[in-house]
């Protein structure tokens, strides 16, 4: 099959690849494509270990806010509800949504279609959850919510102070496993098994390119 | 050709399936192609991330103790997650709640107590609260201006046994590290000017502290919890006279105008002074009952036992 490499746009020939087969760039040798079923285990392994690590950065304290002598920790669900109660819905739900929610729900399915890649079980859903997982994916901003939190860290006068607390490591793990996740998480499978299963002779078509 | 897929319809060949594989354009460079070794070290991940858990709940258990709960006489200021339990100035647990109890008429404050800390949930431990006050004693709780009120306690003696629940002290106990000096009861007719922390004298030098002021059960009398220090628990035995020092008499005779005070700090603040008419009497037990006297009988205060004091400051 031709491709074309990302890195140096060099238009090259591909054979059909095993497996446990990798292909680089003739050029620049950047990894240029992986066997289609692809290595779905490395982005479910990461993509867990956000998942497990998502526990710690919600349930311990990011921030410790400490304004003459009154020590406060918080945390991001005790942010979320501090919101609320200000009467600030439309950002306690933005909040909720973009920092704890869709994180959980996008490592969530990456882990779950991770899982499920090269098995024929609930294609068709898994397709729909991949196209939710790209148009909702977009909200996870853990990393803005982080940044937020160093700003604060970094900007408070003297008379307070804030000490970034046990979860704001975790929550950092967090997002950088997410970053990863999404990176290594190959739906090329996911698209080669719907076409299986919908339309046995694209699959043939696309073969006979290969 | 149902099934109109852009993959399918880029191919566009004429020919029914299985289309002709198209002829490799030449001039092309050819990929290459390596094995690739599959990821197994990449599940480290998930089992260490469960690991730093692990760890985190473990530490978590280990620093954990026993969970009290004090009733306080008013909780404004104190927070749940924000106000410190102290002893001696050092943390030994954070307030985790603060509620009313079930007759919704004193508040209760719910303490996690450190783990080390235990020997505060046992019987004797005591909790007060401080608050920046400004008396007759002098400025007390200043530090407390600004980080708001913070529980203090002194644990109970070792090895006793273990209770969760206790009652604040109205302030705090005359000398903090002696909660378990010798506690007594004294019963007056009114109260006067005696308040928690009015000061128990013997020859003017303070040697205990009213703790608390209540009405008897009957309303017939004013029951004061006294306690004396331990180094001068001796002083107080079974023949011990007590008498109000508050206010001043005035004494007409023949010799002139005679004005009767203890100190001024009495005079104010109202106190109590203590006489004990002899070594030989027995030393009064904890919990003894004594009344006082609105003043002194002339012979008491001709009283000089010689009584050894219990060691200690």
């Amino acid at each position: 099959m031709r491709t074309v490499c990302h890195a140096c746009g060099l238009e090259q020939h591909v054979r059909p690849l095993g497996p446990s087969e990798r292909a680089r760039c003739a050029r620049c040798s950047r990894p240029l494509l992986t066997h289609a079923s692809g290595d779905a285990s490395r982005a479910a392994a990461v993509a867990l270990a956000a998942l497990i690590l998502l526990i710690p950065a919600n349930v311990l304290p990011i921030l410790e806010l400490e304004y003459l002598g009154r020590v406060s920790a918080s945390t991001v669900w005790g942010g979320c509800v501090a919101l609320w109660n200000e009467r600030m819905w439309l950002v306690a739900t933005i909040v909720f949504l973009a920092s704890i929610a869709i994180p959980f729900a996008k490592l969530a399915a990456i882990f779950y279609l991770s899982i499920y890649a090269g098995t024929r079980r609930m294609v068709a859903f898994r397709a729909r959850l991949l196209v939710a997982l790209e148009v909702v994916g977009r909200w996870s901003m853990l990393d803005v919510f982080l940044l937020a939190v160093l700003v604060a860290v970094i900007k408070l006068d003297s008379l307070s102070s804030a000490r970034p607390g046990p979860g704001l490591f975790f929550f950092a793990a967090v997002v950088v496993l997410t970053m990863v996740s999404s990176a290594l998480f190959d739906s090329r499978a996911l698209w080669r098994e719907l076409i299986d299963v919908k339309s046995p002779n694209v699959r043939r078509a696309t073969e006979a390119t290969t | 050709m149902t099934d109109e897929t852009p993959t399918a319809a880029a191919l566009t060949s004429p020919a029914p399936s299985p289309a002709p594989a198209p002829a490799e354009p030449l001039g092309l460079p050819e990929a290459r192609v390596e094995p690739r070794s599959r990821a197994r070290l990449v599940w480290l991940l998930p089992i260490l991330a469960l690991l730093a858990i692990a760890i985190l709940l473990v530490e978590e258990w280990r620093t954990r103790g026993p969970r009290i709960e004090v009733e306080v006489p008013r909780a404004s200021g104190i927070e749940p997650g924000r106000t410190a339990v102290l002893s001696h100035g050092v943390p030994i647990g954070v307030v985790s709640e603060v509620r009313l109890d079930a007759a919704r008429e004193h508040p209760i404050v719910t303490i996690d107590l450190h783990r080390w800390a235990s020997a505060y949930a046992t019987d004797g431990s005591v909790y007060w609260v401080v608050r920046p006050s400004i008396g007759f004693r002098g400025v007390s709780g200043l530090e407390t201006l600004a980080s708001g009120p913070v529980l203090e306690a002194r644990a109970g003696a070792d090895g006793a046994a273990r209770k969760t629940s206790f009652v604040a002290l109205a302030r705090a106990p005359l000398d903090a590290a002696s909660a378990n000096g010798l506690a007594i009861t004294l019963t007056m007719p009114k109260l006067g000017s005696i308040r928690p922390g009015s000061p128990v004298t013997y020859r003017d030098i303070a040697v205990g502290e009213v703790i608390d002021t209540r009405l008897a059960d009957d309303s017939t009398k004013v029951l004061l919890d006294v306690l004396i220090l331990p180094r001068y628990a001796p002083l107080v035995r079974t023949s011990t006279r007590f008498w109000n020092t508050s206010g001043f008499g005035v004494d007409l005779g023949v010799t002139g105008v005679k004005l009767r005070t203890e100190s001024l700090e009495a005079l104010l603040g109202g106190g109590i002074a203590l006489a004990t008419p002899s070594e030989r009497d027995p030393q009064a037990a904890p919990g003894t009952v004594f009344d006082v006297a609105p003043e002194p009988e002339k012979e008491w205060t001709r009283w000089s036992p010689t009584i050894e004091l219990a060691p200690g400051p």
